[in-house]
């Protein structure tokens, strides 16, 4: 395996593997990747590519080399079997570990503390704590009415907006920008603005250069948000972090950690919402059990997040010479983990390509496992269980506006999800 | 059966609260595991066993009691 250089950036917890870059900048441009996790098969755009099931049921690691112009050329060990996937998340000797960034540039993610995956060990702990307790089970629970008033409010404009919308650009994206809004202590006020500058950020198909200046806008934003609070503490997470509440941090990791928030709260639940939604409309008969009030919307949505499976490549790095699946490592070798063929692993769920919401929730790797598991997972279900049945129960006779195979996709980058999806309401 | 977690490894994931309702808590301030029953009663058993396993952090430790 090709040995990557090793720098030091700030920050005790951090291991040095190098400079870190977001995956979107370095393995999301389609042009110059080698490889793409999130492979689907063209002819149905759900399920994983032949070739990664083909990796998986050789039942070994494949090695691959993940080719990027801009970095060169970096092997990595690829893990495609549910077993696999699952213990190399939950194995705390092997981190979290993004690309290295071009050599001499800054990194968004290396120049601004507090960007939680780049943490590792007691500092990703203490980080991390700071803002769990805004998304338990229980926290979650009571924001049941904010979300159904944001899901109203969305329906509303799309029945102004009809017969024919964009239900990525004006529900599935707005949905989760306003709650995460909500969530943050934004004022009503401002979710425009706050929407216009996250969207910036999650727009995969801005060039290196825009997607940096898009993530300056974030963090200036959310920098006047933490300013704000400290003059007149709000009783959002921004306010109660800028009071200590949660824990103390200084207001440069505030800005990080409260900056992953937007992105990871954004984009991922609007992956969810928009594929949930062309899946619903596809098969008729799965949607009528997402309506029928003696079906769980909770298992629903658990089957839903295991068989869409849009979490993109997630690399690690491990930390010492170990094995990996029976596979020799050093430390510092990179390894990626594919959730999509995880979650249709025969071993790990039985008919794992059919969507079958009335499956028993299942232990599926769609947020990943172990230390670094998603922090706004809670929120996302309940954001979901919410916001599929009221699209369904609001526009019975929605239907596509375009033939399903015009449909186009973005991979590889943060999520798997649709550019666009155009409906009759 | 006896439950043991263990705080320190706690990543606040809120899946054993999910699981299991009736035997785990959260604290509110940074989400680490409360115990309310270190030994659940035979009703919770199916899923005080599920919390354990998906526990991201494996901070849940089961001893499952020898049937004396």
């Amino acid at each position: 395996m090709l040995r990557l250089p090793v720098s030091h950036f700030a920050g005790s917890g951090t291991r040095p593997y190098g400079p870190i870059i977001l995956r979107r900048l370095s393995l999301t441009a389609s042009e110059s990747r080698g490889f793409v996790v999130t492979d689907r098969e063209p002819r149905c755009p759900f399920d994983p590519s032949a070739r990664l099931v083909a990796m998986r049921e050789s039942g070994r690691p494949t090695e691959i080399r993940v080719s990027e112009s801009e970095y060169g050329d970096v092997d990595m060990l690829l893990l495609t079997r549910y077993e696999d996937v699952r213990s190399v998340f939950g194995n705390r000797r092997i981190d979290h570990s993004f690309v290295p960034a071009p050599a001499g540039e800054d990194s968004i993610s290396s120049a601004q503390p507090g960007f939680l995956p780049r943490y590792n060990g007691a500092e990703h702990q203490r980080l991390r704590r700071l803002v769990m307790g805004t998304f338990m089970p229980k926290s979650v629970a009571a924001m049941r009415p904010m979300i159904e008033r944001v899901v109203q409010q969305k329906l509303d404009a799309l029945a102004a907006a009809g017969p024919e919308v964009d239900l990525v650009a004006d529900y599935a994206l707005s949905v989760p920008s306003s709650v995460i809004g909500h969530v943050l202590g934004v004022p009503e006020s401002d979710h425009e603005r706050f929407h216009t500058v996250s969207a910036g950020v999650t727009d995969v198909s801005l060039p290196r250069d825009e997607a940096m200046a898009a993530f300056m806008r974030l963090n200036e934003y959310v920098g006047a948000l933490v300013a704000e609070n400290h003059k007149n503490p709000g009783d959002g997470l921004v306010g109660r972090l800028v009071t200590g509440q949660h824990g103390e941090a200084t207001d440069d990791e505030l800005i990080g950690l409260l900056g992953i928030l937007v992105v990871a709260g954004h984009e991922t639940t609007a992956a969810m919402i928009g594929l949930s939604a062309l899946a619903l409309m596809q098969q008729p008969e799965q949607r009528a059990i997402m309506m029928d009030p003696a079906h769980s919307t909770a298992d629903a949505v658990e089957e839903l997040l295991r068989y869409l499976s849009i979490s993109g490549t997630l690399t690690r790095a491990v930390a010492e010479d170990m094995e990996v699946a029976g596979h020799p490592l050093k430390a510092g070798d990179r390894v990626l983990v594919s959730a999509l063929t995880a979650n249709r692993d025969p071993e790990f769920v039985e008919k794992p390509d059919v969507l079958d919401l009335t499956r028993e929730p299942s232990a599926h790797m769609t947020f990943g496992y172990g230390i670094h598991q998603c922090v706004g997972q809670h929120l996302a279900r309940v954001e979901l269980q919410i916001a599929m049945p009221a699209l369904f129960e609001r526009f019975p006779d929605i239907r596509l506006a375009v033939p399903a195979e015009e449909l186009r996709y973005t991979g590889g980058g943060n999520v798997y999800a649709l550019e666009s999806l155009p409906v009759l309401l | 059966m006896r439950i043991t977690v263990d705080e320190g490894s706690c990543v606040s994931g809120g899946q054993c609260v999910a699981a299991a309702p009736a035997v785990f808590d959260q604290r509110d301030d940074d989400g680490v595991v409360i115990l309310l029953h270190a030994e659940p009663p035979a009703g919770e058993l199916e899923n005080v066993r599920r919390a354990a396993q998906i526990c991201p952090a494996a901070a849940i430790r089961l001893e499952e009691a020898s049937t004396a």
